[in-house]
């Protein structure tokens, strides 16, 4: 609680930090605008939501994702090439900030099909098909999968698995059944 | 479906704004208005036009964001219903729709449709909470309000701020508003220490804005998407003179 009020910054540090903020996103709302391709970002976002809802939803399986991967990557390059944002940037532009969100969420669909792939286990929401007892119910590898995952995002796109260890205490670790 | 559409188009705050005529054939009567807005945005876009600005955000009538005038109805012509929660089922097959922003002079347009409501914001930040510390929430039973008071505050604070109150009034008054807050706080034991100086100061605010004045005329109430009550007004009068 109260991180950044007991931080000291001098003024010259948030100018700094301010001014290559601003750069960088200008630097992206001029991109967005400059692609000037034929599809909207309302119909990027449609095909994306296609993609994970289909491929990664509630139910995983090793294939799916696989083919997630590719289908994300591609909408991806396809979205840097013909992106259609209308307008500019001297007026409200609901687009503008439309693009910007579907660019976020495109690399967010990447990191979750990721993330997806990586963990073969079942485990809460993330249900695997190939991880599941003869009834159907979700089966947990504690013994390979008991940590958190924490992805750190690289420069050429991929992500690097970072594991933070999961340490039982005072309650030890069971299984849930909801029988 | 068909409609025939003149929207308000406004560049800015300080553009001449004027009705633009749009027709869409390819409509389906269970599109909310909202939705007829993206779609016909989808075409704009595609024929290199400007898309029509608007507000919305949760589409489920619980959020205010969203609320402009249909054929002269404040937020829809439906009754107590914000513009999302408006169907295209309500009107007939190849009407004409006039939509256009609220109009007051405290909520100057933004573009389009699309208002800016911050003289609510300032209004509240004059006082429409109550000053405790945050931290876990209060044993349940340290503080008893029996049921019909509890009711009673809840309707007040049902209110979502969207300013369908304030469109509606010939005088764009926002007593409604301030007092649906006012109200509420009024009534529950943590809002009676700072009572006085809120009624105060958040009726002091709301006529810096340059809302108009309340006449009882209860058209407010009457486009309410909450259903708020007068009554609140009343409350509020009552608490202002008492302070």
């Amino acid at each position: 609680m109260n991180y950044l009020a007991s931080k000291k910054y001098t003024s010259s540090d948030g100018l700094k930090a301010g001014q290559l903020a601003l750069e960088q996103s200008n630097e992206r709302i001029n991109r967005l605008l400059n692609i000037k391709g034929s599809k909207t970002a309302e119909e990027f976002h449609k095909e994306l939501g296609k993609i994970l809802y289909q491929k990664c939803g509630l139910s995983r399986e090793k294939q799916q994702l696989l083919e997630a991967r590719e289908a994300l990557k591609t909408l991806q390059e396809q979205f840097y090439k013909e992106l259609l944002v209308p307008g500019n940037t001297g007026q409200i532009n609901f687009e503008l900030e439309k693009a910007g969100r579907v660019e976020d969420y495109l690399g967010l669909a990447q990191l979750i099909v990721e993330d997806a792939l990586q963990r073969e286990e079942s485990c809460g929401a993330h249900f695997r098909v190939e991880h599941q007892t003869v009834e159907g119910e979700a089966k947990r590898n504690d013994e390979a999968f008991k940590f958190v995952s924490v992805w750190e995002s690289l420069p050429d796109g991929k992500f690097n698995l970072h594991k933070e260890d999961l340490e039982f205490e005072a309650i030890p670790l069971t299984e849930r059944s909801y029988k | 479906m068909k409609l025939t559409l003149h929207i308000w188009r406004q560049e800015s705050a300080s553009a001449k704004g004027k009705f633009e005529k749009y027709f869409l054939a390819d409509l389906d009567n269970h599109m909310s208005v909202p939705e007829m807005l993206d779609h016909l945005n989808e075409k704009l876009i595609k024929e290199g036009k400007d898309p029509v600005a608007f507000d919305s955000d949760c589409r489920e009538g619980i959020c205010g964001q969203c609320g402009f005038v249909i054929n002269g109805h404040i937020q829809s012509p439906e009754k107590h219903a914000t513009s999302c929660q408006t169907h295209l089922r309500s009107f007939k097959d190849g009407e004409e729709l006039f939509l256009e922003p609220f109009r007051a002079k405290a909520f100057p347009i933004k573009k389009d449709l699309c208002i800016d409501r911050k003289a609510f914001d300032r209004i509240i930040a004059k006082g429409g909470y109550i000053s405790v510390n945050t931290g876990q929430s209060p044993e349940a039973n340290s503080i008893l309000i029996n049921h019909e008071t509890a009711e009673s505050a809840f309707d007040a604070a049902a209110c979502i701020g969207c300013g369908a109150c304030v469109a509606s009034c010939k005088n764009a008054s926002a007593a409604l508003f301030t007092g649906a807050k006012i109200a509420h706080l009024a009534m529950l034991p943590q809002g009676k220490m700072e009572a006085e100086k809120r009624v105060k100061h958040m009726v002091a605010q709301m006529d810096a804005e340059g809302f108009g004045s309340c006449t009882l005329t209860r058209a407010c109430e009457a486009v309410c998407p909450q259903h708020i009550s007068v009554a609140h007004i009343v409350t509020m009068n009552r608490e202002y003179w008492k302070a």
